[in-house]
């Protein structure tokens, strides 16, 4: 065998070995309500409900808030979920780019600029977060359970998920992810180990049976 | 042509100081070794009876301290079908060793601060570090490029580092180096991720916790009570017997070290006791007594510790497998005993112990001059372990050749009453019958021998294979499969040692190379690769890097006016870019320390005064290109150890073919010093059968003509004279008593090489095949060609 392996693992380290999500949760209460034999099939059913789209459209809104320097980037774009393909994230304004996250890569590309391919192939790490990205929007309930410690509260027809990711190397990109939604997913916060956080507010959603093919054409390195 | 005499020794208690002398001085001189020198040791490492790389003499040294920092380095996985088994069985073998003195490093949990520590590093040094594509682009006024990617960066919807240093890295240039490193292979992590605080994989249905580690320089000795191999199997037993569904996975070159030296020892004792056991036996039943049983076996027990002596004189070490080897010396030695005692037990023609030593003493001595130059032979060879192996072989036979001649007339001859003539059974066949079978039996062997090597003369080609030598256990292999499936890196197992005459030139060395690699992996050739400068690159490209830098400056109130800084931070930015002027990253600095240790792995550092390091090639199609490569640079060495030995074995090996018939006719002219042309056609004669047969029968093996068959068919070439000698020696006076002794000696000896062939160690017994089967051929060659001795040779005997 190789004794280069040891570096493997540091390698693994350095994507994975961030510190454990702080012991107490961020600040929402859907944390007070871990996942539990009453909510379990209700859970089950929005998602359900998720993943039966094979594709869903809309626009967002993403504000990127920095805790250190009390500031917040505020953009909007398109963005769009195909249960076979993957996640685009369209950032349309005020800086264009795009950035899509397929099952073993990512790519990621500016107006002008050449389009950017980070294989995930034979890299478990980049793997896991294609794959965990995938599942939280995609509603792939088992991944979820698989991944994720969750928590769960509704009201009325308004449900809120909590996530938080079980294994490091999910965790150094999202502490803790908090869905809420009804029919449709309606926000997305991502909360990072350094106290910023990233919230999409999803709106306009669609559901066309398929892509075109200049949508088609985000999940291509060419 | 006037032939060597042989003198008569009369004295019978003079040479006895010829033994003390020699094996006085072998021990004081071990004493003074250990002394003066510190302890000596015994090698057990498996990868040390290889030879040095050839072709690359000037690398060689700085190879060995590669080769040393890593192969002490193990993994150990813990498996189960659920994750919590699996950690806890990690936790449990981890928490026993610990803070113990088995282990140098061990590690099964992740730092919590890693990442922050790298991403932090990345940051300090953002403008030395600036990766190849940035620099480009600044180089080729494409600033504004940078700048409005950062922007779409930021406001874009993932980023690889934090945000939080956006105020003094607008550009995000850490960022940039974060996913150069992300894309290439450097940060790949196989299937491994971390799971709770461990590396987990899940792999084939069971998840696997990885613990790794490097063993301490004691823990390493394999064949000890300290050694880590056993301390963890028995570690790992008790855990798995505790949780039933619990397994360990074990990789690294300590295992297999382990496996190869304990079925080594246990060899040794087998084939030492079968081989002791049998020759005791033989001795009680043929000599009827038990001084020549207790006479041979302190005899032998004196030439193992000379041999032994001699070897950590020469060597300051004595490796396991030398051991192993050198067990055949005990039939070896026997014969020089044997023909001591069948004389003093059966020929009451000779009264003293002078005169028995007398007799002998021709035989004898040729006998050691031509299997000591064989020996000899071998001190040549490019193996550490066969130099070995003759340094221990010829001392232990010097030893009993002297304890033969010079020690053992001092027993006293048993009575004469006692001292019969040993009655052989008369032959009922006319001289002209026994003549005919003689014939009979040399031509069905030659023919047999001929038809073999035609019917099967594809499998006689040169062919030296280092992958063969070793036969790894099933379980074992069985763990390095699911360890290679579970780390996935695609190490080639060669790779470039790239060499300087200081950091600061091996780096740009290092660089010069990667341009090169950088164009193959545009080509497809390769994936990716490894190196010291990826993280630390030379001083002079980090300078060159800051240059570049500097075009951003002109762009710093814009892009902080877009991120909605105030203006004046710009100015901030810029004081802080000139102070950035002096922080330079170098080998040893505050470079991340898991990092660190990855460099230290591949960075050797100072070997002779020049500075060495080794880049990684991974997951390349071939390897033609990269040899090529090297050859273009006075400065890269490109080193596939295996494959280069086994080219250089399949050279040596050619020679030794070549030279074989030039070392038969060189003994030829020594044996006719000595003997008549007819008994120096006879003897000379015998190499040409036994190598014929030897042939023979490796080609129905299969076994190929590799280094250690021919070494073995060299080393047989001596011994198999032996017979000869004694049985031209025995037409003289004894005749039918010498044969005898010469059958047992025969018995004796191959009774020692063919155990060697029952060895599971591929060189072990194929060594012994060859050599067990050249001896029997020498054996019956012997019976066959002696005839009458010439009047000649019984003139220049006593």
């Amino acid at each position: 065998m190789s004794r280069f392996t040891c570096f493997f693992a540091v390698c693994i380290a350095l994507l994975g070995g961030a510190p454990l999500y702080p012991q107490t949760p961020p600040d929402n209460p859907v944390f007070q309500f871990p996942l539990s034999p009453a909510t379990l099939p209700r859970f089950h059913e929005i998602c359900g409900v998720l993943a039966k789209r094979p594709v869903t459209k809309g626009i967002f809104t993403q504000k990127k808030n920095i805790s250190r320097l009390n500031r917040s980037l505020v953009s909007g774009g398109n963005f769009i979920i195909d249960a076979k393909l993957g996640i685009v994230w369209e950032t349309l304004s005020p800086f264009p780019s795009t950035m899509a996250v397929g099952r073993d890569y990512i790519i990621q590309s500016v107006p002008g600029g050449a389009k950017t391919k980070l294989e995930a192939a034979g890299n478990e790490t980049f793997l896991r977060l294609s794959e965990t990205l995938s599942a939280v929007f995609t509603g792939d309930a088992q991944r979820l359970l698989e991944n994720f410690k969750n928590y769960f509260t509704e009201t009325g027809a308004a449900w809120t998920l909590g996530l938080i990711p079980l294994e490091g190397s999910i965790r150094s990109f999202a502490a803790a992810i908090i869905m809420s939604g009804d029919s449709v997913i309606r926000s997305v916060t991502v909360h990072e180990q350094n106290g910023d956080s990233i919230r999409y507010e999803l709106s306009r959603h669609s559901f066309p049976e398929e892509l075109g093919s200049h949508e088609k054409n985000l999940f291509s390195a060419h | 042509m006037r032939k060597i005499f042989f003198p008569r020794i009369n004295k019978p208690f003079a040479p006895v100081y010829i033994w003390i002398f020699f094996h006085a001085l072998t021990g004081i001189a071990v004493g003074l070794l250990y002394i003066a020198g510190g302890p000596v040791r015994v090698n057990t490492a498996l990868l040390d009876i290889l030879p040095d790389s050839p072709g690359r003499k000037h690398t060689a040294a700085a190879e060995k301290v590669f080769s040393g920092r890593t192969a002490r380095n193990v993994y150990i996985f813990a498996g189960s079908a659920d994750f919590s088994a699996a950690r806890r069985a990690a936790v449990s073998l981890y928490d026993g060793f610990a803070g113990s003195g088995t282990f140098e490093t061990i590690s099964l949990y992740i730092d919590e601060n890693i990442m922050a520590r790298f991403t932090g590093y990345l940051y300090a040094y953002r403008y030395a570090l600036l990766d190849a594509d940035t620099r480009n682009l600044l180089e080729n006024g494409k600033a504004r490029e940078i700048a409005d990617a950062a922007l779409a960066r930021a406001f874009g919807a993932f980023t690889f580092t934090g945000l939080d240093t956006i105020e003094t890295d607008p550009f995000f240039l850490a960022d940039l180096r974060m996913k150069k490193f992300l894309s290439s292979s450097l940060l790949s992590s196989g299937r491994l991720s971390v799971r709770e605080d461990v590396l987990a994989a899940r792999y084939e249905g069971l998840w696997y916790v990885m613990i790794r580690g490097a063993f301490s320089p004691s823990g390493v000795a394999i064949t000890n009570e300290d050694s880590a191999v056993r301390k963890i199997y028995a570690s790992c037993e008790n855990i798995a017997a505790r949780d039933p569904g619990v397994r360990f996975i074990y990789s690294g070159v300590p295992f297999h070290s382990y496996q190869s030296s304990s079925n080594a020892q246990n060899e040794i004792s087998l084939i030492t006791t079968i081989s002791l056991v049998i020759i005791i036996l033989g001795f009680l039943f043929f000599f009827r007594s038990p001084l020549p049983v207790l006479a041979s076996v302190a005899a032998i027990g004196a030439s193992l510790l000379l041999a032994a002596g001699a070897v950590v004189l020469f060597f300051r070490e004595i490796h396991v497998l030398t051991f192993v080897f050198g067990t055949t010396l005990i039939g070896t030695c026997v014969d020089y005993y044997i023909h001591y005692f069948i004389h003093r037990k059966w020929n009451p023609g000779l009264g003293t112990g002078a005169e028995i030593r007398s007799h002998i003493i021709r035989s004898l001595t040729m006998s050691f001059v031509s299997t000591g130059i064989c020996y000899a032979a071998l001190l040549f060879a490019p193996f550490m372990i066969l130099r070995q192996f003759a340094v221990f072989s010829l001392a232990g036979l010097l030893s009993s050749f002297l304890t033969a001649l010079c020690l053992y007339p001092y027993l006293k001859n048993p009575n004469p009453e006692k001292r019969r003539r040993m009655k052989f059974p008369a032959v009922k066949t006319s001289a002209a019958g026994l003549s005919a079978l003689r014939k009979l039996l040399f031509f069905a062997i030659l023919t047999a021998s001929l038809g073999c090597l035609f019917f099967n003369r594809h499998t006689l080609r040169v062919e030296n294979t280092i992958g063969d030598m070793y036969t790894v256990s099933e379980s074992l292999r069985e763990s390095e499969r699911i360890a290679a499936g579970i780390l996935n890196h695609g190490s080639a197992g060669w790779y470039f040692i790239v060499s300087g005459d200081n950091p600061e030139e091996l780096l740009r060395h290092e660089e010069a190379l990667s341009a090169e690699l950088e164009k193959q992996i545009a080509g497809g050739g390769l994936k990716h690769y490894m190196a010291t400068s990826v993280f630390i690159p030379s001083l002079r490209t980090q300078k060159e890097n800051y240059a570049a830098a500097k075009k951003l400056l002109p762009f710093a109130e814009r892009q902080f006016e877009y991120l909605g800084f105030p203006p004046e931070t710009a100015e901030v930015f810029r004081r802080d870019f000139a102070a950035a002027e002096a922080k330079l990253s170098i080998p040893g600095g505050d470079i991340p320390e898991y990092i660190n240790n990855f460099i230290s792995n591949l960075w050797i550092g100072e070997v002779n005064g020049r500075y060495y390091s080794c880049v990684l090639p991974l997951q390349a199609k071939t390897e033609e290109p990269f040899r090529i490569l090297a050859d273009e640079f006075d400065f890269v060495t490109f080193v596939n150890t295996v494959k280069d030995i086994e080219t250089e074995l399949d050279s040596l090996t050619r020679v030794m073919l070549l030279l074989f018939p030039a070392a038969c006719i060189i003994v030829s002219v020594v044996v006719r010093l000595v003997y008549s042309p007819r008994d120096t056609l006879k003897i000379c004669a015998v190499p040409f059968l036994l190598t014929l047969v030897t042939l023979a029968v490796l080609a129905l093996r299969g076994a190929g003509l590799g280094f250690f068959s021919v070494t073995g068919i060299i080393l047989i070439f001596g011994l198999g004279l032996d017979y000869m000698f004694y049985t031209i020696e025995s037409k003289k006076s004894s005749g039918g008593l010498t044969v005898c002794a010469v059958a047992l000696s025969f018995a004796t000896t191959a009774l020692s090489f063919g155990a060697l062939a029952l060895s599971t160690f591929a060189p072990v017994h194929i060594f012994g095949l060859t050599v067990f089967t050249g001896l029997t051929t020498a054996f019956i060659s012997a019976l066959l060609m002696s005839g009458k001795v010439s009047g000649e040779n019984q003139e220049t005997s006593g």
